[in-house]
């Protein structure tokens, strides 16, 4: 998830700021290397002046490889994307939460959620249901697709590392987002069944196989008394036409969603998929 | 020329078809994406060709001209694979003697030539079921609108 935002806009306005000042040092460094300080007008300069002028000229390769080497750590910074579009993002969930969760208001935001999930081909990082400390993207492969929650309406539950399998065989797609992936179709489902600590197992084993979630993922979720939703929605969003990820309303409450949840924010998904453009 | 956009309506296109799975209700809608915007019908300038144009939200991409059968052009997205823009020729519908032509008559030729495009394989460009869905949904609604815009 885009957390630390403060910190992000403060690293990516260094890096801005780093990439001008190296790329003006390189070229300045270029010129002095063209400079004789033996020959006129060279030579009538202070005493200091050609010190320092000699001392660059020595150490300029060095100094070549360092201002590199900067540039280069300020544009992979720089390539995390512009934090703005991640605050307007943000704005957009959050929005698009109390719009289509405003019967609900009165109730806490992290129950009725909206969810921005990327896909990645590869993911290292995050950590599947199935996954071990050694090996946390579980029994498949790094490589297979994943829907990797970027971004969470809300201040609360942004701690997630639910992610989802996305592969290239559809029937293997995880979850409602990755139902919604696979068929790049909306995909709404009501009144899920109630699963809870010491509940039936029937329900768990139901819940999962209508979510195409993994049993094993609706067990972590039971046994930690966290609470599962009892409605889901899920969306596609497209960058430039291409398919980018999903996005993903889920509420503990039973008809929390709808279709219309879906239908009545087309504008504002398609405003999601605007932004990301600007997005890494 | 035709600068009229007929609005399209998300909720008269978009209808879910609902399913149920170990009792729970399960909707499937067309990504609304794939729902065109606004359409419109023109014919071309030298009137020897009827254009059909569909606009989207989700913003601008590459587009790839497509020739197809019976003198159909097809504008697809290089990305998506959604339809943009379907040209008919007028020799399309050449009957012995005139080219007396109705509106209702070139919706269902191309509704029926869309529907021929989505079944063909391309090994490049993807086509984009929804989308051709979703179409074939607007041109129905079009059909049973006598005041449509059309110039």
């Amino acid at each position: 998830m885009r957390n630390n935002i403060t910190l992000r806009r403060w690293l990516y306005r260094l890096s801005t700021i780093t990439i001008g000042v190296a790329a003006t040092s390189a070229t300045m460094l270029g010129l002095v290397n063209e400079v004789h300080s033996t020959e006129e007008p060279y030579s009538t300069w202070p005493i200091t002046a050609l010190t320092v002028l000699d001392a660059l000229q020595r150490y300029s390769l060095p100094l070549f490889i360092f201002l590199a080497i900067v540039i280069a750590i300020a544009a992979v910074i720089r390539s995390f994307g512009d934090p703005w579009v991640w605050e307007k993002l943000q704005f957009i969930l959050d929005e698009y939460q109390a719009k289509a969760f405003h019967q609900r208001c009165n109730e806490p935001n992290h129950h009725h959620r909206v969810t921005l999930f990327r896909y990645k081909k590869v993911c290292f990082r995050s950590r599947h249901c199935t996954g071990t400390l050694l090996k946390p993207w579980g029994k498949h492969s790094p490589f297979s697709g994943w829907l990797v929650p970027a971004l969470r309406s809300g201040h609360t539950s942004q701690h997630t590392k639910a992610i989802f399998l996305a592969p290239d065989n559809g029937d293997e797609a995880e979850g409602v987002a990755g139902q919604a992936w696979t068929s790049k179709s909306a995909v709404v489902l009501n009144d899920l069944p109630r699963v809870r600590k010491g509940g039936l197992v029937r329900d768990v084993r139901d819940y999962a196989k209508v979510t195409q979630c993994p049993i094993k993922m609706v067990q972590q979720y039971v046994t930690s008394d966290r609470k599962l939703p009892l409605s889901i929605a899920a969306t596609p969003v497209e960058v430039n036409g291409k398919l980018w990820g999903v996005v993903v309303l889920d509420s503990r409450a039973a008809d929390g969603v709808s279709d219309e949840s879906v239908l009545n924010y087309q504008l504002t998904v398609a405003l999601i998929g605007q932004l990301l453009e600007k997005a890494a | 020329m035709n600068d009229t956009w007929n609005e399209v309506s998300q909720k008269e296109i978009n209808r879910p078809k609902s399913s149920s799975k170990q009792g729970v209700k399960v909707k499937i809608l067309i990504s609304p994406l794939d729902v065109p915007s606004a359409s419109r019908i023109d014919v071309g300038d030298d009137a020897s060709e009827f254009i059909i144009e569909f606009k989207y939200l989700s913003g601008t991409e590459p587009k790839l001209t497509i020739p197809h059968e019976d003198g159909v052009t097809f504008s697809i997205g290089k990305n998506s694979g959604k339809i943009y823009k379907v040209t008919l020729t007028k020799s399309h519908f050449r009957t012995s003697d005139s080219y007396k032509i109705d509106l209702s008559e070139v919706l269902r030729v191309a509704k029926s030539e869309i529907s021929e495009y989505g079944q063909t394989p391309r090994r490049r460009m993807p086509v984009r079921i929804g989308n051709i869905a979703a179409i074939q949904n607007v041109l129905n609604g079009q059909m049973t609108q006598p005041n449509y815009s059309f110039c």
